[in-house]
């Protein structure tokens, strides 16, 4: 449904193209000679330099003035970049790079102190050597292959592309501060829409040449924090207790296991358009999105709250 | 009817006849010789073949490297080309000097020595024209060692690098030889660039990689080759700092907060080398002696905390007494710290020694077993408004900052390959808690390179210097008050 109803939608847009192309509205044409001729171009043949028209038929390009030549060239390129089956754009998601990091650590909490005259801050460390918290960081840098591919028999010039990549990433309400109160929410996160833009022109794609660029990349953070072991038992159990529900509780910090924690984040998808210029001078585009559903929602995306209601479902 | 009589006339001919039994004699004869050539073929057989002399492989007078080459023509091409783009003009390489282009096409990402993807059609179209591995240099960079056409050394020339438990300027001139050793021995047609840092301050050699001439050779060992020799002038020269960030980053770390080795790979990474070698002494901007952590310190934040701290303990009586307290006790030992550095730098001076480098002017206390107090900590944390935790990033923060400058300007080409090399010090007492906390540098720099999938290196230093006096609070004091009556 998705896929028909993205078919549509450029079939529209090509369309329009076609539209701004002028083909609709006949056009007075001067040959070399000064003669006109009004008519509507429906082909040009860019191997017999032949172009074919609604009521004339075909007549040479060479016939024409050398603005009408312009012209014929101009249409012809917007003609071969409008159509769906010889101007193909495709998406492919990549995974660039990824890292990750784990470990093991005795919790700690520090104080920094600035004494006036110092250059260095002092400070106080204090371990809870009892505790053992497990972190855990996965960052991962995801992107788009945009490849623009020409089918047509002649080249096309100067094609802006432009994309944008969408992601959402989550971040932690409050810092990471052991004794920070027992009463915040510690595993409270605020989730943030991002999207990165990033706009490319290509000189010239010559028949039957793909080009392959790129989006931005979306750089997605998973962080975790398992508070929920102990490893000893201190024998100097002044400043936590066990309360009656058996959890261990740390004076000043509260409920130990309610101190885990974690930020995920995900790529949305990617928005494509590419342009030339139009014969009234506008840019004409193509679009595309990866999912499809972006595509209905691209005026909201300049705003927030772009996750679209299907993504979040999922 | 001549055509008729003709053949009648061959018909009846003897000559025909003749033909015939011509041509069966021939036919007998070539049976026969088949027939003796069968009868003669000897059943089949192992043959003992007589070892022939092997020739010796003859050595190249100029090695080549063919591997690429081979690549290149046995596996088919992906017909899906990068292209140049107008917006995109660093992929493109352009030499800074003239020179270079006549003596060397321009390096290519193929070959195969690096995780880089093919970028474009243009380089592409350069490889076939030139030396295959041309511009790859070997470099090996205190045990680190990579090849590549784009190599960027990074080097922090702080005072860290030159404590006396590192081995002050004698470590140093370690450095320098290696960096004469791995200059030295770059390619010309290599592109390379080194970085300087010291603390917030970053320093390039050129604005972008150039090829390794012997003019850049000599002018990046020229410009190295000055700093940290004469340690009354250490880090960086005033003025030397001239890198701004080219884009900004959408990182959790603030800008004014990206210093040291962080800044220095920023800038490294804006060049896209294929391999980076990195040589520091501390992982963050704050660095604890006594307890050996390092960190990187959010000063926005550290200054709003230290304001609502002071704040906090002037609001309460008790509170403001023992802060009061406090800092007398401090500010006597530092009158006492000073005049310490002052006698151990002057007996230096006697026995010909650099002066000692320190990160601050407490350290000479540890070092003469002076216990410095412990700041007061706040009894109600929650009545200072903030907490310690804000005014440092914590580990993830840091990665990701990390993540984000890297990825952001190489993006699909994935992560260049990244070595390190920590400047170890002798003599600094780390409790394994904190190392098991991941709070000290080698630890953190041990992490991140396995995480980058990168190396890591100790670069064992010179000895400790050990201080040439062994002080005393109570002679210092008498120091000081025989000082002031000089004065007086």
């Amino acid at each position: 449904m998705k896929k028909a109803a993205a078919l549509l939608l450029c079939c529209a847009l090509a369309g329009s193209a076609a539209a701004q192309s002028g083909s609709t509205e006949p056009r007075t044409f001067t040959n070399t000679e000064g003669k006109t001729l009004t008519d509507r171009i429906t082909k040009y043949d860019s191997e017999t330099q032949e172009v074919t028209f609604e009521n004339s038929g075909k007549i040479p390009l060479a016939a024409f003035s050398p603005a009408d030549q312009d012209f014929i060239l101009h249409w012809n390129q917007i003609n071969g970049f409008s159509s769906l089956m010889k101007f193909k754009i495709e998406l492919k998601k990549s995974s660039w790079a990824r890292m990750k990091h784990e470990q093991n650590v005795t919790p700690y909490y520090i104080d920094a102190v600035q004494i006036p005259g110092k250059k260095t801050p002092s400070h106080s460390i204090i371990e809870l050597d009892d505790y053992q918290e497990y972190n855990v960081v996965y960052l991962e840098a995801e992107g788009y292959e945009i490849t623009i591919r020409n089918l047509n028999f002649f080249p096309i010039e100067n094609i802006t592309v432009e994309s944008k990549i969408f992601y959402e990433q989550e971040h932690y309400a409050l810092p990471d501060s052991l004794f920070l109160t027992s009463e915040n929410e510690y595993f409270d996160t605020v989730l943030t829409n991002k999207f990165r833009f990033r706009s490319e022109t290509i000189p010239i794609i010559i028949p039957r040449e793909d080009v392959l660029l790129n989006s931005e990349a979306a750089l997605i953070v998973d962080h975790q924090v398992d508070r929920t072991r102990k490893v000893t038992s201190s024998n100097n159990s002044d400043d936590e207790y066990e309360t009656e529900d058996g959890s261990e509780t740390v004076e000043g910090f509260g409920d130990w296991e309610d101190h885990s924690r974690r930020r995920r984040g995900r790529v949305l998808g990617v928005w494509v358009r590419a342009g030339i210029k139009g014969l009234d001078g506008e840019t004409v585009w193509r679009e595309d999105a990866s999912p499809s559903s972006l595509m209905d929602q691209w005026d909201s995306f300049e705003t927030a709250g772009l996750v679209p209601e299907d993504s979040k479902a999922e | 009817m001549e055509v008729q009589k003709t053949k009648k006339r061959i018909a009846n001919s003897s000559a025909a006849l003749l033909s015939i039994a011509l041509h069966a004699v021939l036919l007998l004869a070539a049976g026969g010789v088949a027939a003796l050539k069968y009868y003669n073929k000897q059943g089949a057989a192992f043959q003992v073949e007589e070892p022939k002399p092997k020739m010796e492989r003859r050595k190249l007078q100029m090695p080549v490297k063919a591997q690429p080459f081979i690549e290149q023509m046995s596996k088919p091409k992906a017909q899906t080309t990068s292209r140049i783009t107008a917006n995109a003009p660093q992929m493109v390489n352009i030499p800074e000097q003239g020179e270079y282009v006549k003596m060397a096409p321009m390096p290519t990402f193929k070959g195969g020595y690096t995780n880089f993807v093919q970028m474009d059609r243009t380089l592409e179209f350069n490889s076939k024209y030139r030396d295959v591995s041309f511009g790859v240099s070997s470099v090996d960079f205190f045990g680190t060692r990579g090849k590549a056409e784009k190599v960027v050394i990074i080097v922090d020339v702080s005072s860290s690098m030159l404590l006396d438990e590192r081995g002050g300027a004698d470590s140093f001139a370690i450095v320098h030889e290696d960096l004469r050793q791995v200059i030295g021995g770059m390619r010309p047609a290599t592109l390379f660039n080194v970085i300087l840092f010291d603390d917030d301050e970053t320093a390039l050699f050129t604005p972008n990689l150039v090829p390794a001439t012997p003019m850049a050779k000599t002018n990046v060992l020229q410009w190295v080759g000055g700093i940290n020799t004469n340690l009354d002038l250490a880090g960086l020269p005033e003025g030397a700092a001239n890198y701004t960030p080219r884009r900004t980053y959408d990182i959790p770390m603030a800008e004014p907060d990206i210093s040291g080795w962080l800044k220095g790979v920023q800038a490294a990474a804006e060049q896209q080398p294929e391999i980076i070698f990195l040589l520091t002494a501390e992982w963050g901007n704050v660095t604890s002696q006594n307890y050996g952590i390092s960190y990187f310190q959010n000063r926005r934040k550290f200054r709003e905390y230290q304001q609502k701290r002071i704040d906090y303990f002037l609001s309460d009586e008790d509170a403001r007494a023992e802060w009061d307290g406090y800092l007398s006790e401090y500010n006597e030992l530092r009158t006492v710290a000073i005049k310490m550095l002052e006698l151990e730098n002057q007996a230096r001076y006697e026995a010909e020694m650099q002066p000692k480098v320190v990160r601050d002017w407490d350290e000479i206390l540890y070092e003469n077993e002076i216990e410095l107090p412990a700041a007061p900590l706040a009894a109600d944390q929650q009545a200072v408004g903030m907490v310690p935790a804000e005014t440092r990033y914590t580990l993830d923060e840091v990665l990701e900052s990390f993540f984000v400058i890297v990825m952001d300007n190489y993006r699909q080409q994935g992560f260049p390959q990244l070595n390190f090399v920590l400047l170890q010090g002798q003599g600094t007492a780390k409790t394994s808690a904190q190392k098991a906390a991941m709070m000290t540098s080698d630890a953190k720099f041990r992490n991140l390179s396995k995480m980058a999938n990168g190396r890591f290196r100790f670069l064992k230093g010179r000895s400790r210097i050990s201080n040439q006096l062994s002080q005393n609070m109570e002679d210092v004091i008498d120091a000081l008050y025989e000082s002031a009556e000089e004065e007086f």
